[in-house]
């Protein structure tokens, strides 16, 4: 049985450094290639992602190239069978887009919401939602809205940066690190070897989850709370810090709307906003004036408790007078809660203790000198090191946007947000609150043939106004995203589409274009009665959803109901760009972007889904694809990576720019700059110096720096806005916190441990 | 974790760590309720039931069910072969969630996060039951798909990878 071992001859092999995609993590990879097959996968060492460190999945990554389940042709519904059937015929690619081509081009000449496009697991939703947008259809996200939205968007609207692709926990300098909820995936060896320098440093590890699976295991301590209670025990975690003063009053005050006014007047329009002047600026109560002032300029005491009348009569409290009040309520003490969320009450009040020791006994200070918003230095930065991490767990419950936004009042309350130890935002984050970007509701251009959107189909509202609804208050978009039954469906509501087009709820739709999401299988809900819609008639004998369009490199449930199917190359065998306008690879201290490129030839009929996108675009003569005499601006989308820009000088690949290669993040077009990243190992990191790499919510270098390179957007609000980002805030820190809080404070909280000042410099 | 965002090629190395799913209950939990590892067990939500077997845990809060993801397939998918175990063993918990909520007024509202739409799928409130002694195997089932004309239908019991081939 022995087998005569032969050595490899090294020299037959190729070596190439592309980009993961057997999970969502986009760890750099270094694949052997021999004679013209993977050899092997290993981790590339100098990625910023996952530093070599590869696991199960990624080196399982060959046996995705030799699945039996690859699609290798395209495929056609045969005529006159049933939908669902799964009878096929194998069509050549020119017909297959002659045929899509026709049908998107009638739909985009009469009335483009009728076709629907929504993507899975998709890593170039920059593109496919530019497409959609070019397309005219409203109807276009990404699978979002059953994944982690909640986490997304809690995190957007409450702190500018969010969990997952947007921050990531400092696993240098956290002392403390709470895990909320199952998170394996996001991110998968990025957490390993953060875990692996927690057990090195000796922080501690909490996990917060139902079940010890996965991170668990080697938690120092699990917390086995009951499911879709992670919100009560956050903010029994709360009642416990203010109770006894443990907060980061100063940070609050600095750094957060703390001491904006808010309007109370219940039952009568304005109650809940915040009172503002004239100019729309927050109104604070400062302390030395005794008058309301604008709590955006310099030189003011803003008060963190204050209830005050307004110039008009209505009477207005500080958010964190609010704040204080439900929170300190019985309702939140740990007693209370201990029950519902299956916590005992001493280990709630032992947690919130431990981190508060943590974030102001065990202070990090680094002596970065660094300058915030109001231009002022300071020469340290300091460090509160309690870290959090949270993902689908927390998400995935009706109950998850008000958890995630419970888990950031917490880490606000203890200052630990992108300082030395902390949950730390990654570029292009953070940004403004709410973000500028909203999403496209105008019905005249929605419903507008042959017409472009002005705005992306997605984006964050901030007011009623930005609602996706017509003057009647119904839905425009087929998932009912962005309506008053989910007004901040900020990646729309990928598992109600099927059911509402076969409803004709709001509206039918023509054609239904998934990309890489098995929605007759694991990624529907009521995945049963789902496949009985997708093959459903209506009384004339038409399909209730009359063309279904599946494109996925692989065999699954969904494609099996399609009526055309378009094969996809796997990750080793096509461009991709993993990019800052999309889901960003950013780490904390580096802004960061990488590609994919062929490693091994094509050997069936298939084609990457990137260009046939492009190649569609340009059929239709979407107006950003093509040139004014209507010939195609692009030949691939290689070439569209390269030349598009969607800014002067800002494209989807960050490195390189500029014709000689030679300007980071913002330059013209580089017609060498696929050849760089591949020469770069397959990445392109900025490394940010040290004065910008903390606070940067606050952080007048790296907010300037961000701005000049279209990494956020500039000071300018929207017309009619009136939001003020956290970022441009001119709020002097001159009184101390117990001058705050000794003579504003409500009775019962406690201040004998007052936070320690943050940054000696600034006072 | 180990399929977890690699379903699609069905990989066959992964397919070596874990190639079905069970039911994971708490230990006390189950034997407080006459379950048992490998019992089969119907699972009944507001919405519908689904049939499939049990395994016992000790890490795992005493109220809560749980399985992995996707591991379930219909069979004659995936390029795998109609008796794998992805097919005849492992199942969905996704027939137990519906996409509305249960009528209120007029009106079916999504079974989402009030606020963003997020797709509540971890609120489900299930009743475990242990099957009658003759009622075994997985339920619902759904009948094979047909072979593409692009599969050639090989379904190698042993996929070998060795360099250059």
């Amino acid at each position: 049985m022995s087998r005569e071992f032969i050595p490899e001859d090294r020299a037959k092999q190729q070596t190439h450094y592309t980009t993961c995609y057997m999970c969502a993590c986009r760890c750099g990879v270094k694949v052997t290639v021999d004679n013209g097959h993977v050899r092997f996968i290993e981790g590339n060492r100098s990625h910023p992602v996952n530093h070599g460190v590869i696991c199960a999945k990624g080196s399982a990554g060959i046996m995705k190239q030799y699945s039996p389940a690859k699609l290798s042709k395209p495929l056609r519904r045969r005529s006159g069978s049933e939908r669902g059937a799964g009878d096929f015929v194998e069509i050549e690619w020119d017909e297959a887009l002659d045929l899509l081509t026709a049908r998107l081009a009638k739909i985009r000449a009469t009335n483009p919401t009728q076709l629907a496009f929504f993507t899975g697991r998709d890593q170039m939703q920059a593109l496919s939602g530019l497409w959609a947008q070019q397309f005219g259809t409203p109807n276009w996200a990404a699978h979002g809205g059953f994944c982690s939205v909640n986490m997304a968007v809690a995190g957007l609207y409450t702190i500018g940066y969010s969990f997952w692709e947007f921050g990531a926990p400092d696993w240098d300098y956290a002392k403390y690190f709470m895990l909320w909820g199952v998170a394996e995936d996001h991110a998968s060896n990025p957490i390993k070897i953060g875990l692996d320098k927690l057990k090195r440093s000796g922080a501690k590890f909490v996990s917060i989850n139902p079940v010890r699976t996965g991170y668990s295991a080697i938690a120092d301590e699990w917390i086995p709370i009951r499911p879709g209670t992670d919100g009560l025990l956050a903010l029994a975690l709360v009642h416990v810090l203010l109770k006894r003063g443990l907060v980061d009053w100063e940070f609050l005050i600095r750094y957060t709307n703390a001491p904006w006014l808010v309007v109370q007047t219940p039952g009568m329009p304005g109650d809940g906003l915040f009172a503002r002047d004239g100019d729309g600026n927050p109104l604070v109560w400062d302390q030395d004036a005794q008058r309301l002032v604008n709590g955006t300029l310099a030189g003011i005491a803003p008060a963190l408790y204050a209830t005050r009348d307004l110039p008009d009569g209505r009477r207005a409290k500080t958010v964190f007078a609010l704040a204080t009040e439900r929170y300190l309520d019985d309702r939140y003490a740990p007693e209370t809660l201990a029950a519902e969320c299956g916590v005992p009450a001493q280990t709630i009040t032992r947690i919130a203790l431990e981190m508060a020791h943590v974030a102001f006994n065990e202070t990090v200070e680094l002596l970065i000198p660094w300058t915030d918003m109001l231009g002022r230095t300071h020469h340290s930065v300091i460090g509160r090191p309690v870290a959090m991490h949270a993902m689908r767990g927390v998400s995935a419950h009706s109950n998850g946007f008000q958890t995630c936004r419970a888990i950031h009042l917490l880490q606000m309350l203890l200052g630990a947000l992108d300082g030395p130890g902390n949950f730390r935002a990654r570029t292009p984050f953070p940004r403004r609150i709410p973000m500028r970007t909203l999403p496209e509701n105008d019905p005249a251009l929605i419903f507008a043939p042959n017409t472009a959107l002005k705005r992306m189909p997605n984006g964050y509202p901030a007011r009623p106004e930005d609602l996706v609804i017509d003057a009647d208050g119904r839905p425009l978009r087929i998932d009912k995203a962005y309506s008053w039954e989910t007004p901040l469906s900020a990646h729309g509501l990928m598992h109600m589409v099927i059911t509402n087009a076969v409803n004709r709820d709001p509206y039918p739709i023509d054609t239904l274009l998934l990309f890489m999401a098995n929605m007759a299988w694991n990624s529907s809900m009521n995945t049963a009665e789902v496949r009985q819609m997708l093959a459903r008639k209506d009384e004339q004998g038409d399909y209730a959803i009359p063309f279904l369009v599946v494109v996925d490199a692989f065999d699954s449930e969904i494609v099996k109901y399609a009526d055309l199917v378009l094969p996809d190359t796997t990750y080793l065998e096509r461009y991709d760009a993993i990019s800052l306008l999309d889901r960003p690879i950013s780490e904390p201290d580096a802004a960061a972007d990488s590609i994919r490129h062929p490693v091994i030839a094509l050997d069936r009929d298939v084609r990457p889904w990137q260009d046939v996108l492009v190649e569609l675009a340009s059929r239709l003569r979407l107006p950003a694809f093509s040139r004014a005499d209507g010939s195609r601006k692009f030949k691939d989308y290689r070439d569209f990576i390269v030349n598009y820009e969607k800014l002067p000088g800002v494209g989807f690949l960050a490195g390189w720019r500029g014709k000689d290669g030679d300007k980071p993040l913002r330059g013209e077009p580089n017609p060498k700059q696929w050849e760089r990243y591949i020469d770069n190992k397959g990445f392109f990191a900025y490394q940010w110096p040290e004065h910008m790499r903390y606070y940067r919510y606050a952080n007048k270098d790296y907010l300037e720096f961000a701005e000049k390179h279209a990494l956020r957007c500039r000071s300018s609000a929207l017309p009619g806005r009136g939001c003020t980002p956290a970022g441009s805030r001119r709020i002097r820190g001159t009184a101390s916190v117990s001058s705050h809080t000794s003579t504003r404070c409500r009775s019962g909280i406690h201040r004998s441990s007052p936070a320690r000042p943050i940054a000696p410099g600034i006072r | 974790m180990m399929m977890y965002h690699s379903w699609d090629s069905q990989n066959a190395w992964l397919r070596q760590i874990l190639s079905r799913n069970f039911l994971y209950m708490n230990r006390a939990t189950a034997g407080a309720s006459g379950l048992a590892d490998d019992d089969w067990v119907w699972v009944e939500s507001h919405h519908g039931r689904i049939r499939c077997q049990l395994k016992t845990m000790e890490g795992c809060e005493p109220h809560t069910v749980w399985t992995w993801n996707a591991v379930g397939r219909q069979r004659g998918t995936s390029g795998l072969a109609e008796d794998a175990s992805e097919a005849t063993a492992g199942f969905l918990l996704n027939h137990l969630i519906s996409e509305l909520l249960p009528a209120s007024g007029a009106r079916r509202f999504t079974n989402s996060d009030p606020v963003t739409g997020q797709a509540a799928w971890f609120d489900l409130r299930v009743r475990v039951r242990k099957c009658a002694p003759d009622e075994t195997g997985i339920q619902p089932t759904f009948s094979a798909a047909k072979r593409r004309p692009d599969d050639d239908g090989s379904r190698p019991d042993v996929l070998h990878w060795t360099r250059g081939e």
